[in-house]
């Protein structure tokens, strides 16, 4: 078990968590603090980087949204060694992708303190929009209703991976009594030390805990499995794969928001797809007709090929599509697979490596 | 053709097999030009019938080609032709005559004509058809028929129709269907002269056994007994049963497959005194391949009387073949082969463990037919100037081919260099012309001064490289000082003398390589000498030698009494005479102590040997002892099984164990005790000797510092791991960075030095350009869309990529990359590219596909 602290709330559950990074910046543990918080002109929370300690006070990790995968904005700040300490709140879905870009040497870790949050899922940005603008409390709110708590995305709701790894701390929701104190897990020596230098006393997580993690992770894999079934009777043969993305625009956002899709340029924008119009005439007519833009089932199944062993369910794929197509529940699907076939979890150990520079065609069979 | 450059020294090659093949292709590499003859009507040898090679079952023949100046040569599969600048080709071509001094030899040849005109030949197959003679398939091992104008190998694409001249009936009816006019029906040897040939390599492979000279297994009259040549073309998708492999006699399908080994080989009755080395691992092989080609319900039974599982990883594959995939193994000879009752079934009796005799059917023997014992060679091959791979015809693993060959060429470089060019003219570095050309700086770096570090050094200086010899400890020789042996110990002596005279040597001993960078060509190290001082060094290539030891075990009681020791102790004690107070009366020997099995499974090759030297030893000195051994498989691979034989005829006495089943030795009061399972009495036995000797084995040096300054890898059993075992067994998957000796797998000292030539004779394919091109197909990289994620870099299998920190760029080492392309197929968004393969390329051949 690692050593656990309290961390009171006493109803002001936002703003104990934003008061706990502040002593990160007081007490110079961090140079500066990666953090979701609502701008001023919105209550969607953004990440943000925090240097000034007063600033930081509207830090709102727990807010049960996320309008994108931070890992992408972690990478910005972390992409080569600045000297400066950075701190750095995430979702373990987060987490895990910012491990995998690392392994993919678009950031290094060195110099970070990982601040993980365990994470009860995320709601739609026009879901939590619409709730904030009616319940100015809604953070509390979220960790005090269990209904509310149905409401968060189709991937969160089948998400088993709800708690951080990697971490250096922890910030603990489940089985605790939210209202009264979240739990602090000093989850490395560096956490621990960081913990103990704020002054907390640490012990054993609460009795209860383990049990309240294991009865979600018992709902979230019927929730998965019962999906997952879904999914496969919708896209198990090509015809079926064309029919579920019929209405793609080829407009690229779930590539965009994808966490782990690092290229700088995707293939499908380089000139290997920019089609001479002879190419297309010339596809027209084999069949009479081609519909414009082309490639759409090849721009998919190109980038599950190209994902899917680090594809780590965030679900933003799914959130972003202006057609509304369930992108994330085939892709998580198939990663699902993939990953239990190399038996490679992404974002699980920095030293585990990539299945594509390891892959051993003998043993392999039936891939 | 081969163009009259007379810049380049004239090689000649006899014998086109693999290592044939593999000499020319250095050779020509390092700078000569080669005529490549073979008697047969085909390059290529024995592997043009062979597909599959253990481990991996795949080919991978294709790794012989050239890396450095590989645009000289066609870049493809070599099974299907070898196809280079500066290698001439003449087959159907005998060597007659070999006169002059080395340098400027005169060398006679004579060819029988094809009686097919290759440059109006258009493959039409016109003649084929006509032709009204059916004679059997040589290529398909005669299971199947070919016309008397044919093929020799069907699938190599240089190679035109021949006519085999003893079927032809001059019946004239392909000449005249040849639209062409390219037939001649006239077989009248061609008779040509070669001049200023620079030196010859000989290398004439094995010819195997024809089983149809031993009645007993009814090779030749009973259909469904084929030999392992055979059952490969069986199982080969363009063999005689394309479809699926059947057996020969009723076309059924194969259900129950028994290979008996040895079949020619270590058979006194025949005059065949020896081992034919490769047999064992191609049954072994060939029973995987049957249930990866027919099913996995094949039943496979080996009867073998010694499983030679002597090389890297041979015997872990051999344990797979028979935990994993159910093959039998039996070690039993097979008396006779009878036909059973039931059509086109085989009986073969043979004795089982228990010593009962079974009666079992099966409907497929296959008889592992080794080479015939070795012909007289002729005159020629002892002129000077004459390079010969083995002393005589073996039939060898590839890799022991491939670098007996190597060890060929190496001494023939050195003779010729020596003839043309005094040392002292050397240019020491390669000038370069333009900024894609680098160049070469002459001078090897050699780490390690045992047998292989020593006859490495002594290549390179022979062919006017400049040598600095790293050496750990404070002395040369490596293991020699507990060498008893005479004779290689005056070699390895006369290897240290050698080094130490040569001017071009300079040995730095107590000395460490400290850090290793750089590109083949040139490379920078740091070498930490003797009072910690340093020492750059700037060099074109690498030689590896680390060497290894005496394992270290305490098994058996080893260590517990003096009378427990290990062979290497029994030699000395044999040697200095200090058995000779109180000679022993019974002498209890155990083979395999602490190896072939986890975790060091392998064969260390020389215990062996040295058991059987000291066992005759003893029994030379004192006729009357006892000697027994406790063996699992006597590994007198090839020639040495001569020892075998006389350690019989000495009436030493040789009881095998399983590994499961080992003896037992116990120390009791004043008494050493052994006790084990004797299969053939079917009972225990017990011992009492005077004294027992465990063959120990070896082990590598650590090496584990080494790879990681030269960024190279070690196998499981911490050797120093080769490109490919098998094609490019002393290259290291670095180009320029090259393996030889006890350090890359278990061997003899003389393997050593020989390995140590053949390191040497790769690195001068380096070190001999004076400069190195980057070669036409090479990848390239688009920084503008790079994303810098370093898994081309991770996933090149020739290190030609790196990071360049300053420039913040992932680069490619021109001369390094081979144009394999796997940085290309792993770049997700086609950041790098190979030469001109472009995605388009790939499109419009996915869009021809789809309909």
């Amino acid at each position: 078990m690692h050593p656990f602290a309290f961390l009171k709330t006493d109803g002001h559950l936002s703003s104990s968590v934003a008061g706990f990074l502040k002593k990160l910046l007081t007490d110079k543990i961090a140079d500066a603090v990666l953090v979701a918080a609502p701008t001023p002109y919105s209550s969607l929370p953004m990440p943000t980087l925090f240097t000034d300690p007063d600033l930081i006070e509207k830090a709102d990790p727990l807010a049960p949204a996320a309008p994108f995968n931070s890992a992408r904005q972690a990478v910005s700040v972390l992409k080569h060694e600045t000297g400066k300490r950075i701190a750095l709140v995430l979702r373990p879905c987060e987490i895990r992708a910012l491990v995998e870009l690392a392994k993919l040497k678009q950031c290094v870790l060195e110099n970070t303190i990982l601040i993980g949050v365990e994470c009860l899922g995320r709601m739609e940005n026009s879901a939590y929009l619409e709730a904030s603008s009616q319940n100015t409390g809604l953070t509390q709110a979220f960790y005090d209703d269990p209904d509310m708590q149905k409401q968060i995305c189709a991937s969160c709701a089948i998400c088993t991976r709800f708690q951080p790894v990697n971490a250096d701390i922890s910030l603990c929701v489940i089985g605790m009594p939210v209202n009264e104190a979240i739990g602090l897990s000093a989850e490395t020596e560096a956490g621990l030390s960081i913990l103990k230098q704020l002054g907390f006393e640490t012990s054993d997580a609460p009795e209860g805990r383990k049990d309240a993690a294991g009865r979600l992770l018992a709902e979230r894999e019927i929730a998965k499995a019962a999906a997952f079934e879904a999914t496969r009777e919708k896209t198990d043969s090509i015809e079926k794969f064309q029919r579920y993305f019929a209405d793609c625009l080829n407009c690229h956002n779930c590539r965009v928001a994808c966490p782990v899709c690092y290229c700088r340029e995707c293939v499908f924008l380089t000139d290997v797809f920019a089609h001479d119009p002879e190419v297309l005439l010339r596809r027209a007519s084999k069949k009479g007709m081609v519909k414009l833009p082309t490639d759409t089932t090849m721009f998919h199944m190109t980038r599950m090929a190209h994902m899917a062993h680090a594809c780590v369910a965030c679900g933003h794929c799914s959130s972003v599509c202006p057609s509304h197509i369930p992108v994330a529940d085939v892709f998580i699907r198939v990663a699902n697979e993939i990953q239990n076939l190399y038996a490679y979890e992404p974002g699980r150990d920095m030293i585990e490596p990539i299945p594509l520079l390891v892959f051993d065609e003998a043993g392999k069979e039936g891939v | 053709m081969v163009p009259n450059n007379p810049k380049r020294p004239h090689v000649l090659v006899i014998g086109a097999g693999i290592s044939g093949m593999h000499a020319a292709i250095d050779l020509a590499e390092i700078g000569c030009r080669v005529t490549l003859v073979d008697k047969s009507a085909a390059p290529g040898g024995i592997l043009t019938q062979i597909d599959h090679q253990f481990p991996d079952d795949g080919c991978g023949m294709c790794r012989m080609l050239p890396m450095i100046h590989r645009d000289d040569c066609r870049q493809v599969c070599l099974r299907r032709g070898l196809d280079h600048d500066h290698i001439q080709i003449l087959t159907q071509t005998e060597v007659f005559e070999v006169s002059g001094a080395p340098g400027d030899m005169t060398v006679t040849l004579a060819t029988i004509p094809t009686g097919v005109d290759r440059k109006r030949c258009t493959d039409c197959g016109e003649c084929e058809t006509v032709c009204p003679v059916e004679i059997p398939d040589k290529f398909n091992a005669s299971l199947s028929f070919c016309k008397a104008i044919y093929k020799p190998v069907p699938h190599q694409s240089g190679t035109m129709r021949t006519i085999d001249w003893d079927a032809c009936t001059r019946c004239d009816a392909c000449r005249k269907a040849c639209p062409e006019s390219a037939i001649t029906l006239d077989n009248t040897p061609q008779t040509q002269t070669l001049q200023h040939i620079a030196g010859v390599i000989y290398t004439p492979g094995a010819e195997l056994f024809d089983p149809s000279t031993v009645d007993l297994y009814g090779f030749g009259v009973l259909p469904n007994v084929v030999t392992s040549t055979g059952f490969e073309r069986l199982l080969n998708s363009a063999g005689p049963f394309a479809e699926t492999p059947v057996r020969p006699s009723d076309h059924q399908p194969i259900k129950k497959i028994a290979w008996l080994q040895c079949v020619g080989s270590r058979n006194l009755m025949i005059g065949a005194d020896h081992c034919s080395t490769a047999c064992c691992m191609i049954a072994v092989k060939e029973a995987v391949l049957a249930q990866e080609k027919i099913g996995s319900h094949v039943e496979t039974t080996i009867f073998y009387m010694d499983m030679r599982t002597f090389g890297r990883d041979f015997q872990r594959y051999k344990d797979r073949a028979e935990i994993e995939l159910g093959v039998r193994f039996i070690r039993c000879r097979v008396h006779s082969i009878e036909p059973a009752d039931t059509p086109g079934d085989l009986t073969i009796s043979y004795v089982n463990k228990e010593g009962q005799r079974i009666e079992e059917t099966f409907d497929l023997a296959v008889l592992s037919a080794g080479r015939k014992p070795a012909p007289v060679l002729p005159d020629f091959v002892r002129h000077d100037g004459v390079f010969m791979t083995d002393a005589v015809q073996q039939f060898k693993d590839i890799s022991e081919s491939v670098i007996a060959s190597g060890a060929a060429a190496a001494k023939l470089l050195k003779k010729i260099f020596r003839q043309t060019h005094p040392p002292d003219k050397i240019s020491e570095d390669g000038s370069s012309a333009d900024s894609q050309t680098r160049p070469v700086t002459k001078t090897a770096l050699v780490v390690g001064g045992g047998p292989a570090g020593l006859s490495a050094a002594l290549t390179l200086a022979g062919f006017g490289v400049k040598v600095a010899l790293v050496e750990k400890k404070d002395g040369l020789g490596g293991n020699a000082a507990q060498i008893v042996d005479k004779d290689t110990r005056q070699s390895i002596n006369q290897l240290i003398a050698d080094v130490q005279n040569n001017p071009l040597i300079t040995v730095y001993k107590n000395a460490q390589v400290i850090s290793h960078q750089g590109i083949p060509g040139r490379f920078v190290s740091r070498i930490k000498l003797s009072g910690d001082t340093e020492k750059i060094l700037v060099h074109g290539a690498t030689v590896i030698a680390t060497g290894g030891r005496a394992a270290q075990t305490d098994a058996y009681g080893l260590g517990s009494d003096d009378r427990i020791m290990t062979q290497f102790e029994l030699e000395k004690r044999l040697n200095k005479g200090a058995l000779d107070q109180h000679p022993p009366k019974s002498v209890v020997m155990i083979q395999c102590v602490g190896s072939r099995e986890e975790p060091a499974n392998y064969c260390s090759r020389i215990c062996c040997i040295k058991a059987l030297n000291n066992a005759i030893g003893l029994k030379q000195r004192w006729p009357e002892t006892d000697i027994r051994i406790f063996y699992r498989d006597i590994m007198t691979v090839g020639d040495s099984e001569t020892l075998y034989t006389e350690a019989r005829r000495k009436g030493i006495f040789f009881i095998p164990f399983d590994v499961k089943r080992k003896p037992v030795v116990r120390v009791d009061g004043p008494d050493i005790l052994v006790s084990g399972h004797d299969p053939v009495q079917g009972k225990e036995v017990r011992f009492k000797p005077d004294l027992i000797a465990l063959s120990t084995g070896v082990s590598p040096n650590p090496a584990e510092d080494t790879v990681r300054i030269f960024g190279i890898s070690l196998t499981v059993d911490g050797f120093i791991k080769e490109a490919d075992y098998k094609w490019r067994p002393v290259d290291t998957p670095r180009e320029g960075i090259f393996v030889a000796g006890l350090g890359r797998a278990p061997q003899t000292a003389q393997q050593s030095i020989r390995e140590g030539e053949a390191a040497a004779c790769r690195a001068l394919r380096i070190l001999a350009s004076e400069a190195i091109k980057p070669q036409r197909v090479t990848a390239v990289v688009r920084h503008a869309i790079c994303s810098r994620c370093e898994l081309c870099i991770e996933i090149c299998p020739y290190g030609a990529r790196f990071y360049d920190t300053e420039q913040n760029r992932v680069m490619v080492d021109a001369a390094a990359c081979q144009g394999c392309g796997a940085c290309a197929a792993i770049c997700p968004n086609s950041a790098t590219l190979l030469g001109e393969f472009e995605d388009h390329g790939m499109m419009d051949a996915l869009e021809a596909a789809l309909r």
